[in-house]
């Protein structure tokens, strides 16, 4: 091991000494793969240095031959850091782990964190804040079983009015989280994306029963031919599609032509559009009008 | 007995984390320990300029900043704020198991010792065996990543198809990857595009196929190194009929007024189709040339929609 190596690791034991409280020898030194030599001589030199040249000014730790406490880290408490790589490392690591995991919740969170730590032209802490303070309202209401009012960014990217809901419960499909609640006024199920809530009030009225009426909407199956590539542009609309080779086909029942242009937009000019006469002069129309008014 | 240098380096480190103010020059000489061994004011600023680099190495910048900020003239020492990791993000004991299991999907490849590295300043464990030890199973998701993670640390070619936004079938590249990183829900690099011998943003999840990674030629590494200018994005504002600041998450970009936005792009074409997905809110566009091709897709669409 080289100088510059062994410092590495001087500067990572001591942050995981802390969070690893009266850990043992034979952990410590299965971590940082080093013998039980190479860990006495590590720690001995921790606690010869400090801010200062006297005993209350150096670090402290003690550790027998069994155990390892930090009594005191001289203000090093914090972890260093993980750079770009490692950052990007480890989330590609828990990426990898959430095809198998069940736990998608906590998985997401990780995600979230890790992804702050990676450098983004669009980071901003302000709306990752904001974001995590409406997830624990909605969180608040469902365990207190309370009704929501929401302003929401609906698919066509227009904001709705005020919807009371009844939240029912958080589920993360892929990057995404998604609230599935009762819309109080029309008894029907219905999914939010998180990220698209731009206001939520909790109510002090209890939650409806979760009854959902059976209205009769209609709707129109659709089916959509293109190739998969396309796959990474409707990720976060979040509908279902099925690959085969370098074809990706959707199916789905559908209600709104706005939504279903939005999603062909997304996709490219060689895509096979199976639906209604009716449906595709209305998405002509609503094409013309958009090419008509642009300026 | 004199100070070993790891000894003499850490002692620097932590005169700096514990003051609340930069400190100069001859204060170091005076506080850290080992410091004293030095014969000459000379001797000194040779070994603090040797310290500062061994800490930097390790990932631990040192900042030179104005003492008082009305005077620059006499500089004092910080370690710089970035070097810790931030107060809101702490780790749960469960976040660290999952953590040090997700490092497990580096073992025996060529990122080991970096996930295992970061795995200990999460404080997580690095001796749990891999869920799946003895077989190399990646997604092929997973394939791409450590492709193009090899290449940016060795600085070598990849050659793989591509789709851009305003092509309609793969084609061929070959580039030299510099940063890989995400923004939104998408991965992105920059790389050296050897044909066109321009910078180029590359999404990851429109590479279509396997990725080969080659050694690149003397004559690769120079011409990157001459057009070391990465091409600048442009801006384009767009007008739209709903509340700016409210959407700006999604579609990306700055919102700018009230009904605003200001995006960076760097090829009209493909911004352009880019857009499209936006039109439902679009009013206006700034820039003559994406107008046009914006327009010019709509018109596609509604040719494929009059298709039986």
């Amino acid at each position: 091991m080289t100088k510059n190596d062994r410092l590495s690791r001087l500067l990572l034991e001591l942050p995981w000494l802390i969070q690893n409280k009266n850990t043992s020898i034979d952990n410590f030194c299965a971590q940082f793969d080093i013998s039980r030599d190479e860990a006495n001589k590590d720690l001995s030199l921790l606690t010869y240095v400090g801010p200062g040249r006297f005993g209350g000014e150096l670090v402290d730790i003690q550790y027998d031959d069994e155990n390892i406490s930090v009594i005191d880290s001289q203000g090093f408490d914090r972890p260093l850091r993980l750079n770009n790589i490692e950052a990007v490392l480890l989330l590609l690591g828990v990426r990898n782990l959430s095809e198998i995991s069940k736990d998608k919740q906590e998985i997401l969170d990780i995600d979230i964190k890790l992804s702050g730590l990676i450098e983004s032209d669009i980071a901003d802490e302000k709306y990752k804040q904001e974001y995590s303070n409406k997830k624990n309202r909605i969180k608040e209401a469902i365990a207190n079983r309370k009704q929501l009012v929401i302003h929401y960014i609906d698919s066509h990217l227009k904001l709705t009015s005020e919807r009371s809901i009844t939240p029912i419960e958080i589920k993360t499909l892929d990057t995404k989280e998604y609230l599935t609640a009762l819309d109080n006024n029309s008894s029907q199920k219905r999914t939010f994306r998180l990220d698209r809530i731009i206001e939520v009030a909790v109510v002090p009225l209890d939650a409806l029963p979760q009854e959902i009426t059976q209205n009769n909407i209609y709707s129109e199956k659709i089916s959509l031919r293109t190739k998969s590539w396309n796959a990474s542009n409707i990720l976060d609309l979040n509908i279902p599609y099925t690959r085969s080779g370098d074809q990706l086909h959707i199916e789905m029942d559908l209600i709104d032509p706005e939504y279903l242009l939005e999603i062909i937009l997304r996709l490219d000019d060689k895509t096979e559009i199976v639906c209604s006469k009716k449906m595709k002069s209305n998405l002509q129309k609503m094409l013309s009008d958009r090419i008509e008014s642009i300026l | 007995m004199s100070v070993s240098k790891s000894e003499r380096i850490l002692n620097l480190f932590f005169v700096l984390i514990n003051s609340k103010r930069p400190i100069p020059r001859h204060e170091i000489r005076q506080k850290v320990n080992g410091y004293e061994e030095c014969e000459s004011e000379t001797a000194f600023e040779r070994m603090f300029e040797r310290d500062k680099d061994e800490l930097r190495n390790t990932g631990i910048k040192i900042d030179a900043v104005p003492i008082d900020p009305l005077f620059d003239d006499e500089l004092g020492y910080q370690v710089d704020s970035k070097t810790f990791l931030t107060k809101t993000v702490e780790w749960t004991p469960s976040e660290r198991a999952i953590l040090s299991l997700a490092s497990t999907t580096w073992h025996r490849t060529e990122f080991e010792n970096l996930a295992k590295s970061a795995t200990l300043k999460t404080g997580g464990s690095i001796n749990l065996k891999s869920s799946d030890e003895n077989k190399e199973i990646y997604s092929g998701e997973l394939l791409k990543f450590r492709s193009i993670m090899k290449s940016l640390n060795t600085k070598s070619v990849m050659d793989f198809k591509y789709v851009s936004f305003d092509d309609n079938e793969p084609k061929s590249r070959q580039v030299i990857p510099k940063k890989l990183y995400r923004q939104g829900d998408n991965w992105y690099f920059d790389a050296y595009e050897l044909i066109s011998t321009t910078w180029k943003t590359y999404q990851t999840s429109r590479i279509v196929g396997e990725i080969i990674i080659k050694p690149a030629s003397a004559i690769e590494l120079n011409l990157l190194k001459k057009d070391n200018n990465q091409t600048l994005p442009r801006t384009v504002r767009v007008e739209i009929n709903q509340n700016a600041s409210l959407i700006s998450h999604i579609t990306g970009g700055t919102a700018i007024g009230e009904r605003t936005i200001d995006f960076k792009f760097f090829d009209e074409k493909s911004f352009a189709k880019y857009l499209l997905r936006f039109s439902s809110i679009i009013v206006s566009i700034d820039n003559d040339a994406i107008r046009e091709y914006y327009k010019k897709y709509l018109k596609d669409f509604v040719k494929v929609l009059s298709h039986d």
